[in-house]
Parts: structure tokens; sequence; C-alpha cells
């Protein structure tokens, strides 16, 4: 049973295999105060309305089995969350759901506040999304505040991992996603204030929170970690509060999503697809769909572009991950399925460089493609295969391996030829290293793996869809 | 305006620990101080105003 948390002095998270819940190894005073919190009025209220992960002491057995195979020492409680499928990390996410993200710490923060409560911590890895809903799964985070404190101590730590890399987004172009590669804490003030032009640091919002604050940091020794306390509670809890407020409003003037046109952001209205042949692709897809997800529930969409076909999955009632390398095109993806609830959770991510385990030991943060193995009934690969041969250079064998281990049983896929447009714009003259890319080499290649059940032409036989069933033996 | 100083220099710190999980940043917590202290003032003047007008009446 992996360990997969391991900075919190009070507990640590493991976590086996997928069907399982999650269990957190907790020093017993701390899983104390949190279940007194969690029985209260706001603490079932945030439980019941998805905002923080349900959370509850483990059976004895379940505590017995998890203190056995873990460090855990033999007095603690084990506490177990529901699990949030699927996991996903700041790396992976887009600007708005950074932005919920963040906006829910607040909120958890702002409740806590009332209640005499205060988070010791303020960082995206806190959160997770069920679909494009963001819920707080960091239990222990929930601490009890001294009353007198009218300051936040993870302050730094909130600009650094929600509201800097929005800036650096919106500012210097920099996606959310880049911001969290190999940088779990995110991006300190004096980083940011070394990144930014004069032009950046002058502007309003970012003067108080980098350029002043690095000012005063390097006209400061090392005595300046003062507590400074209130005289009373309620002025306390008004500063604080104030504070929360004006952070609510940085986040919330922070755009959703940016204007800024990346290369395949509206790919589905500016791409030659006509109107008879979207209709027969939307048509074959919901077809496929409505096949595939008889009592089947997760679809993971790879390629999902502004996830016209996400949605179409979504609306068919299963549940989609859907993974876009564009992170515009995937932050729409987000704003669409966060504004019409719909069961779809964007992924910012190459699939030719999936994200790798990281963290400490590799095990803070697991793979994508482990996350992803044996967790999906159907795959859509649509308009992407082409990108995958051509652009990254991937054999077809290896692609249509790829599609075998991540689906249990559909695999929705599209062929693109070389005489279409699009594949002729991304060959860039290299005809004779993809000599060789036929339809029927395509075929006898995927029926190796899969057993196809329907294909379908479209535009003039410039591409075909097909509809397969992945074969026993594999 | 005894209760305001008084707010003013405990807000202005008194050297100690800081009880923090994670990394205060030094430059945000002297801002986040200096706001505190900018706050306060402006909530304690109130509330002594609002006491003063109260006796008035």
């Amino acid at each position: 049973m992996p360990q997969i948390s391991f900075r919190d002095p009070d507990g640590f998270v493991v976590a086996g295999p997928a069907a399982e819940p999650v269990f957190r190894v907790t020093k017993t005073d701390a899983a104390d105060r949190l279940l007194i919190w969690l029985a209260s009025p706001t603490g079932r209220q945030l439980m019941d309305l998805g905002d923080f992960v349900r959370t509850a002491h483990a059976s004895p057995a379940d505590r017995d089995r998890v203190l056995a195979r873990t460090s855990g020492a033999p007095g603690s409680t084990v506490l177990e969350h529901e699990r949030v499928w699927f996991p996903t990390y700041p790396s992976e996410w887009t600007r708005g759901m950074l932005r919920e993200a963040g906006l829910l710490t607040l909120r958890l923060a702002e409740t806590l506040l009332r209640e005499g409560q205060g988070l010791k911590d303020a960082t995206p890895w806190n959160v997770l999304f069920r679909g494009a809903k963001p819920v707080f799964i960091d239990a222990l985070s929930i601490e009890p505040r001294d009353a007198h404190d009218p300051l936040w101590r993870p302050l730094a730590q909130f600009f650094s991992t929600f509201v800097y890399p929005l800036w650096q987004d919106e500012w210097i172009g920099v996606g959310v996603h880049e911001a969290f590669a190999g940088r779990r804490e995110g991006w300190t003030t004096h980083e940011m204030y070394e990144r930014l032009s004069w032009r950046h640091r002058l502007r309003p919002q970012a003067f108080p929170w980098i350029t002043l604050s690095e000012w005063l940091a390097s006209g400061t020794g090392d005595g300046h970690h003062r507590p400074a306390k209130a005289q009373d509670p309620e002025t306390a809890q008004f500063i604080a509060g104030r504070l929360f407020h004006r952070l609510r409003r940085i986040l919330e003037a922070a755009p959703e999503g940016l204007t800024r046109r990346t290369g395949w952001s509206s790919y589905q209205t500016d791409c030659h697809y006509d109107r008879a042949a979207h209709e027969a692709k939307r048509v074959f897809v919901a077809e496929a769909l409505q096949g595939a997800l008889q009592g089947a529930r997760r679809v993971l969409d790879l390629g999902a572009n502004e996830g016209e076909y996400s949605f179409l999955a979504a609306e068919h009632g299963a549940a989609v991950v859907a993974v876009e390398a564009d992170r515009q095109a995937a932050n729409e993806i987000w704003r669409h399925a966060h504004r019409a609830r719909l069961n779809v959770l964007p992924l910012v991510m190459n699939l030719a460089q999936p994200t790798p385990s990281t963290g400490w030991r590799n095990r803070e943060q697991t793979a994508f493609l482990e996350r992803a193995a044996g967790q999906f009934d159907a795959v859509l690969m649509l308009a992407l295969l082409h990108h995958l041969t051509v652009t990254e250079r991937v054999p077809l064998c290896s692609v249509l391996d790829l599609a075998a281990d991540l689906t249990r049983r559909t695999l929705v896929i599209e062929y693109v030829s070389p005489q279409d447009p699009f594949y002729r714009r991304l060959l860039r003259g290299r005809d004779a290293l993809h000599a060789d890319d036929t339809q029927q080499a395509f075929e006898a290649e995927l029926s190796r793996r899969f057993l196809i059940r329907r294909s379908q032409p479209i535009l003039e036989g410039r591409r075909c869809l097909y509809w397969c069933e992945k074969r026993a033996s594999v | 305006m005894a209760r305001v100083l008084t707010l003013s220099l405990l807000l202005a710190g008194t050297p100690a620990s800081l009880m923090a999980y994670t990394d205060p940043g030094t430059g945000m917590l002297l801002w986040q101080s200096v706001m505190a202290v900018s706050i306060g003032f402006l909530f304690t003047t109130r509330r002594v105003l609002a006491k003063v007008f109260r006796r008035h009446q």
C-alpha cells in the first residue's frame, strides 16, 4: 500500500488499488479535531455540496490492515477518504481550473475563519476535480486558528501557487500547467519580480504583491519573522476577513479564459469539415458511444480539441477525461463543462509526452499512463493519429498499442490519409518518410488489436472513422 | 486612542518564532503586516468613534 504524501507533520496518505478508498494515517489528536469539525453543520454541508472530500473513521479491519502495511505509529488514527476519480495535478490544469481551485480554497478559508479554524496551507495540490468541479481533499490542512492572529500564514504560498501562475499566463504567456512543471511550490515573489518587466512590476495588481513585497524582503534580514497579534479576536477576524475578501477580488479579476489565439483553439470552426462531413462524424461517434456505453461509464477523449465529442459522451451519461495539448482549447472545454455542469474533466497534456511520476521518490504524483491504465471503457482518438505519426514521429503500431492499453473495450478512431490537406500541412514535404501510410496498412495494424465493428469514410474518403472492440487476446 | 496605539504596537511585532507550516515569505509577511495595521487601525477607530457617538446620544 504505497504512501503518496510525505510533507505533513500530522500524517500521510496511502492509496491502494483504484477500487479502494484512500486512507490517511494521522496523529490521533489531529484526527479527532478534524472529525469534530466534519461532524459540525458546516463540515457536513461542505461534504454534501461536494466541496470537501468525504472523510470518516476507517473500519477496524482497514485500520489494522493499513497500519500493518505502513510506517504509521501503532496508536495512529486511520481515516478513510472517498476516492476522487480521476486524479489530476496542477501541472495538467487549465487557467480556469486553477482559478476555480483558488476560489474554493478561499471560500473554505473564509468559512473556517468564522468558526475559529484556519487552513495551514493554501496550494492547488490540496484540490482535485470531480468532472469540472473542484473538491478540497487535504483534510489535515484544517487546524484551529489563534484567535488573536490577524495574519494568514499561507498567503505567500497562495500567491506562489494560485495568483502568480495566473498572472504569468495572462501577462507573459506561460501556461499555468507549465508554471507547475517541476515546480511544486510554483513561483516565489523574488522569481516573479525577476521575470517581469517594469511595465508589469508597476501594474496596480502586481505592485503591492510583487514589487513592494520584494523591496520589503530585500530590505530585511532574518529578524522579520515576527508574529503579529491583534488586541482582541474580533479585530483579528475582521483583518483576516478583509484579506480573504481582497484575495477573492484578485482571483475574480483574473480572466477565466484568455482571448489569445493558439494553434488549435477554434479548430472545429476553422478546419475543413464541411457541414455534411461534420454531421456524419457526429452521428457515427454518437452511435458508437451509444453502443459502447451500454453499462459503461468512463470515456477518455484523446486530442479532444474544444471538447465537442467529450460533451457528446457526457450527454450519453459517461464520465469523461478530455486530454488536449493546447491549453486554450482545454480551457474552453473546462469553461463549457463547468457552466453546463457536464462530467468532463479536461487535462492539458501532450500525449507524446505524458505526465511522468513526480514528487518525493516519484510517489506524490502518479504518471498519467499509470493513472489511466484500466480506467476507461471507451477511448476516442478523433483527428489525432496524424499528429502522433507525422508531427511526433511515433510509429503507427505504437500508437495503436497505447490505444489498446488505455481502453478496456471500445476504440473510436479516425484515420487521416496523406491526401488530407491537414495531413499534408503537417508533412511539410516529407512524403517519402510516410510513403507506407495507407489505409490498408492502418486497417491491418488496427485489426491485430481490435475487431472493427463499423467504419465510415468521410470527406470523399480522405478520412475514415472506425468503431472497434478490443480483441480478448490483447 | 490608547487602544489604537496598543494595536499598532502589537501588530508591528515582537520577535518570536513563527508557527507557520509553509514558508511565509519575507516580503509577503511584512506587506501583510502593514495591511493588517492599516485595516486594524481603521477598524479600531470606527469602533471607538461608534462608542463616542453612542455616549453622546
